[in-house]
């Protein structure tokens, strides 16, 4: 009889705690406003984008519609090929002079480089004078720290160093067949915080 | 206390505010860089000249210099002389034959008198009376042939090689002298000279260099070959590092001979266009300090690049572009002297450069290493 009259006392303390933890909820009013503006960054062709490449092939330099994804494709040979201003990273933010934006480079997937043929993979930036402000390197993954300011109406010019072994290479063939890395460009109007 | 407070809550709000306005705006764009490798569109070949190891692709090379020894005749005084000579004094008799041969390269070449810059000559006496059988140097791509009895005959010849010079003088009859001129073992000119039957005619001397002041230049001379009218041969290759053959020379002011290392102008290293396109190449050095002088250049088969100039230090550290036609060879030359105090070997390292022509998308470097010693 104890144990009946025990396990009736716990069902009902289960109860009341049920009835006291449900039924209150609140609720606040939330608003998520977008209002997208045109990208003040984008991506444009350099001066070689299209140029011959080795061999038959071009320098191959493709943007998203809007500019803002980019693809390069290059073909190198033994030895260092330097490709040299193939595209170019714009701020197109005019509006006020001092619309300026930090821009780091992130490698997300780097080169595979399975069979250890590229010995060297850099991206490099230059802004308009000439002066070097990034080497990126393509063989690991990493972000850079933030460049610049790249101050509105700015351009930097972004070329490619690829190094490619000969060691077992034959000058009849390829030194392998293809091989890619996956980078975003980040870009954010502060530099205190890092890019998440 | 309480302004304190006040004071870190302010600049907690203005912390706040600040990450509130820059904080949390990260853009993201997607960016793919692909590889697709191609063969090499050029590629390197051995000249055949020295020793010289090809990477497995063809894109690399070292190429063993042999530092061989040469006479290095030089006139860096516009008011001073320099002539390498040897007395002979033979007699020519009819029938008889003389001839005298070396390989002669001369460079740094200023003459703002027009003197010249004489690369093999032969005095012979006729009847006591000196008479010259020349070969001479002005500039450009030829030499002259003067001689006594005949108009200076005019040789177009690519000066920026060295050739193998041969001066002949024979007595076919009494009263006749045939001189003859060989460059690189080809008859190049010849003409009869009539003289008296019963004339005397001395082989006198042979000698290079100049007599005349106001030039300034370098001769290299190596491989000497004397055939006496007797048909005595008398050679010198200098590799003892003495002159022995050129033992009655003479010279004033800032001139001279010496033995030097050196190499005379030779290919030492093809490339070959194996695309259909036209490439632009050249070569570049990295810098270098060593007691050495040398020159790199390259060659089409039309047109010679500007040179890599090195005196104890880089002093132009590329050429100029020479264009690489779809199938086509371009030819690499070397020129090296250094004295015979130098250590050795001393090595540079080249890159050979090309490009698309008319673009600069791409450019694509192989190394070089050249060891002289």
């Amino acid at each position: 009889m104890k144990a009946e009259r025990k396990l009736i006392a716990l069902l009902a303390v289960a109860a009341l705690v049920s009835i006291v933890n449900a039924s209150v909820f609140v609720y606040y009013p939330i608003t998520v406003n977008l209002q997208p503006t045109q990208p003040p960054i984008i991506f444009s062709k350099g001066k070689n984008a299209g140029e011959q490449d080795l061999y038959g092939s071009t320098i191959g330099v493709s943007m998203g519609s809007a500019n803002t994804s980019l693809t390069i494709t290059v073909h190198p040979t033994y030895q260092t090929n330097y490709y040299k201003n193939i595209t170019v990273i714009n701020n197109i933010d005019s509006s006020d002079s001092s619309n300026s934006y930090y821009v780091a480079i992130r490698v997300n997937k780097a080169l595979s480089n399975s069979d250890s043929k590229i010995t060297e993979a850099k991206l490099l930036i230059f802004d308009s004078s000439g002066t070097n402000i990034a080497v990126v390197d393509l063989l690991t993954t990493g972000t850079t720290s933030w460049l610049g300011p790249l101050n509105a109406n700015g351009k930097w010019f972004v070329d490619i160093n690829i190094t490619i072994s000969e060691t077992g290479g034959s000058p009849g063939s390829a030194p392998f067949t293809s091989d890619s890395a996956s980078l975003q460009l980040i870009y954010s109007p502060q530099n205190v915080e890092s890019a998440p | 206390m309480r302004y304190f407070s006040y004071l870190i809550i302010f600049l907690l709000n203005v912390f706040v505010l600040m990450l509130s306005l820059h904080a949390g705006i990260f853009t993201y764009y997607p960016v793919s860089v692909f590889l697709s490798p191609v063969a090499p569109p050029v590629t390197f070949a051995g000249s055949g000249t020295y020793p010289t190891f090809i990477g497995s692709a063809n894109t690399s090379a070292v190429v063993d210099v042999v530092a061989n020894k040469a006479l290095h005749v030089y006139d860096y005084d516009v008011g001073g002389r320099v002539v390498v000579l040897r007395t002979v004094t033979q007699s020519l008799a009819s029938g008889g034959i003389f001839s005298i041969q070396w390989v002669a390269f001369v460079t740094n070449y200023t003459d703002p008198s027009g003197v010249g810059v004489i690369l093999q000559e032969i005095q012979v006496n006729i009847d006591g009376s000196p008479y010259y059988v020349s070969i001479y140097y002005y500039g450009g791509n030829q030499v002259y042939f003067q001689g006594p009895g005949t108009p200076t005959y005019v040789y177009p010849v690519d000066m920026s090689v060295a050739h193998v010079l041969n001066i002949t003088v024979s007595r076919p009859a009494a009263n006749r002298l045939r001189i003859s001129y060989y460059v690189d073992n080809s008859l190049a000119y010849t003409y009869d000279y009539s003289i008296p039957r019963r004339a005397a005619v001395t082989i006198y001397s042979v000698e290079g260099g100049r007599y005349d002041t106001s030039n300034a230049y370098d001769l290299y001379i190596d491989d000497v070959r004397m055939r006496s009218v007797t048909g005595v041969i008398t050679s010198e290759d200098f590799e003892d590092g003495v002159d022995n053959f050129f033992v009655n020379s003479y010279s004033s002011g800032n001139a001279g001979k010496v033995v030097v290392y050196y190499t005379f102008p030779k290919i030492f290293l093809l490339a070959r266009n194996n695309d259909t396109k036209t490439y632009a190449c050249k070569l570049i050095i990295s810098p270098l300090t060593a007691p050495v002088t040398a020159s790199f250049y390259v060659r089409n088969s039309t047109h010679t690049s500007t040179s890599i100039k090195i005196k104890n230090s880089v002093i132009v550290g590329e050429t100029s572009e020479v264009l690489l036609g779809g199938g086509s060879y371009t030819y690499m030359y070397l020129n090296i002297t250094a004295p015979l105090t130098a250590s050795l070997p001393i090595t540079f390292n080249l890159q050979f450069v090309y490009r698309v022509y008319d673009s600069d998308g791409v450019t694509v470097y192989y190394p070089i290493t050249v060891k002289f010693g």
